[in-house]
């Protein structure tokens, strides 16, 4: 038993201690200096901020040429793909932009009411500058669901900022270096977003659940008759540093009556994201005051009224549009109008003959009536020859004493 | 092929190969899963790692492998020296494994590899969860470990071949 366990022991001291052949360092060593390096990481002084940064950059600009050969395989047969079903996509698009189209205009009219309604409520955030970035690394961890953008603190890119996929939601930024930062997708299991479903406005948090959706929390289930499948979700501004209202997804594979996760697909496919925009908000008061003071500065110099301007004619052509809508609603409704007053003239003749032959109709009810009880009852009501009850045949008496039964 | 070992830069070449692969696969992060389906998402630097260090092949040094664990520790965004610290683990097995065994065979090196992979992907995750709040889906984890488990006796083959063909016998 001591032989064994001599053994044992032997063997643990060789695989931490002895170098093998052309090995420069002991197993025991570097274990060592990985746990410092981790122990130093988890520190956040200047020094150690540097030199993560300074590794970050070196590996990030490596990966990012030594995967290119595996980029363009799996760009060509993505492309391949799309190839084959252009023609279909292409008749979908269209379709699809035709129905925007016709969107786009109430859209805008209530952008921009709800920009007024929002100014009102002091709560109107918008986006100070927008950073156009490509994505270097996307390696689709099982882990951590992030990537790597070409855009970092050189570019005024700062921890927090919002990451959007054109208008929709993609993550933020938890590092950053000086030429590159790392981007957190709202997949992943550490993300949590607060959001509003709509129809309902119900306020929860959206959690990543580490595969390409995410997941509601924090919601009571007296509110789960509210949600449907499709239901939409959006961004609910709390915390301020999201604005509310930016586009997320949807609810998917919902049933109320089963205790399974609320799930959201998202509208950005975060697989064949290539490009994104980098942006923070800020609230429009702050943006004016610094307009303002920039303004008593400069005393309204060149690109100031050039920005009013331009601020200006976008309200006009709002205007204009709300105008054109209106007109066109007004047009609409005057056709309906007309078409319904056709329609309740035609309907009223229609009324007018039916009434006709309901009537009629009662009127052949009263002649059978009568013929019936005439049959009965109009030997007793005939005037006889000796007798001076009866009345004359055909006279209206007759015909009240046969409908009254014979009752003279 | 003899005019290929008779080249001898060739021969560092094919000889430098499996470190080579290693520094491409962190790069790229060859672990995640291509097809999207989660069963098939495997960890390619555990294999390669245990393979080579267990064979004791000379350009396969533990210094490049502390290197590459850096690498992929920030490819993934995970804490430095996370991947460094695991793979260091994966050797000081490999290390002890070859000093007890005498008669190596596929299936002792498959179960044992089994065990390592598992005790090191239990100290990732205690290590991400409990020193750096960072959440990790264990699910992920344990479907990778297994399925790095299985295609471990796949690449086994493959590399056995060409450790016979470029560098000789196991010195097990």
């Amino acid at each position: 038993m001591n032989v064994s366990r001599d053994d044992f022991v032997i063997a643990i001291r060789s695989a931490f201690l002895k170098k093998q052949t052309k090995q420069k360092f002991s197993l025991l060593s570097l274990i060592i200096l990985s746990v410092v390096i981790l122990f130093l990481s988890s520190f956040d002084s200047k020094i150690t901020k540097i030199t993560r940064s300074g590794i970050n950059e070196f590996i990030y600009r490596s990966s990012f040429v030594l995967s290119a050969p595996e980029k363009i395989l799996k760009n060509l047969s993505y492309e391949i793909k799309s190839h084959f079903s252009v023609y279909s996509n292409l008749k979908k698009t269209e379709q699809e932009l035709n129905e925007f189209k016709s969107k786009k205009i109430s859209l805008d009219i209530l952008e921009f009411e709800n920009q007024k309604l929002r100014e009102q409520l002091d709560d109107y955030l918008v986006s100070t500058e927008v950073i156009y970035s490509k994505i270097i690394i996307d390696n689709k961890s099982q882990y951590l669901r992030s990537f790597v953008i070409n855009k970092g603190s050189k570019d005024g890119i700062k921890p927090g900022m919002v990451v959007l996929d054109q208008q929709y939601l993609v993550g933020k930024v938890i590092e950053v270096n000086f030429g590159t930062s790392r981007v957190l997708l709202m997949s992943d299991i550490n993300s949590n977003i607060p959001i509003t479903i709509s129809p309902g406005n119900l306020l929860a948090i959206a959690t990543g659940t580490g595969q390409n959706q995410a997941k509601v929390n924090f919601l009571k289930k007296i509110h789960f008759d509210k949600i449907t499948n499709d239901s939409l979700v959006y961004t609910s501004g709390t915390g301020g540093l999201i604005k509310s209202g930016v586009p997320i997804g949807k609810i998917v594979d919902f049933d109320p009556k089963a205790d399974g996760d609320i799930i959201i697909e998202f509208f950005s496919d975060f697989s064949q994201l290539q490009y994104v925009s980098v942006t923070a908000f800020n609230k429009i008061t702050d943006l004016e005051n610094e307009a303002s003071s920039a303004e008593s500065n400069e005393l309204l110099t060149g690109p100031a009224l050039k920005n009013k301007l331009e601020l200006l004619l976008q309200e006009k052509e709002i205007n204009d549009q709300i105008t054109n809508k209106i007109k066109f609603e007004n047009e609409n409704l005057k056709n309906q109008l007309s078409k319904i007053q056709i329609e309740l003239i035609s309907k009223q003749k229609k009324i007018e003959a039916q009434k006709e032959k309901i009537e009629s109709h009662n009127i052949d009810n009263e002649e059978l009536n009568f013929l019936r009880l005439n049959l009965e009852f109009g030997e007793k009501c005939r005037k006889k020859a000796f007798l001076k009850k009866g009345f004359k045949t055909g006279s209206p008496e007759y015909k009240q004493c046969v409908l009254k039964k014979g009752r003279l | 092929m003899s005019s290929l070992k008779d080249n001898s830069f060739l021969k560092k070449i094919l000889q430098l190969f499996p470190i080579i692969i290693l520094f491409i696969a962190v790069f790229n992060e060859f672990d995640a899963n291509y097809f999207g389906i989660p069963f098939l998402s495997f960890n390619f630097a555990f294999i390669l790692i245990f393979f080579w260090t267990l064979k004791k092949i000379e350009n396969f040094g533990y210094g490049l492998i502390f290197v590459a664990g850096i690498i992929n520790d920030v490819v993934t965004g995970a804490p430095i020296g996370l991947s460094s610290f695991c793979y260091m683990l994966i050797c000081v097995a490999t290390s002890y494994f070859r000093s007890i065994t005498l008669r190596p065979n596929i299936t002792k090196d498959w179960i044992f590899f089994l065990v390592t992979i598992s005790c090191v992907n239990s100290i990732y995750y205690i290590i991400l969860s409990y020193f750096f709040n960072i959440d990790i889906d264990y699910r992920f984890l344990l479907t990778n470990n297994f399925a790095t488990f299985l295609i471990f006796f796949l690449f086994y083959l493959v590399f056995d071949i060409y450790y016979k063909k470029f560098f000789g016998k196991s010195d097990v």
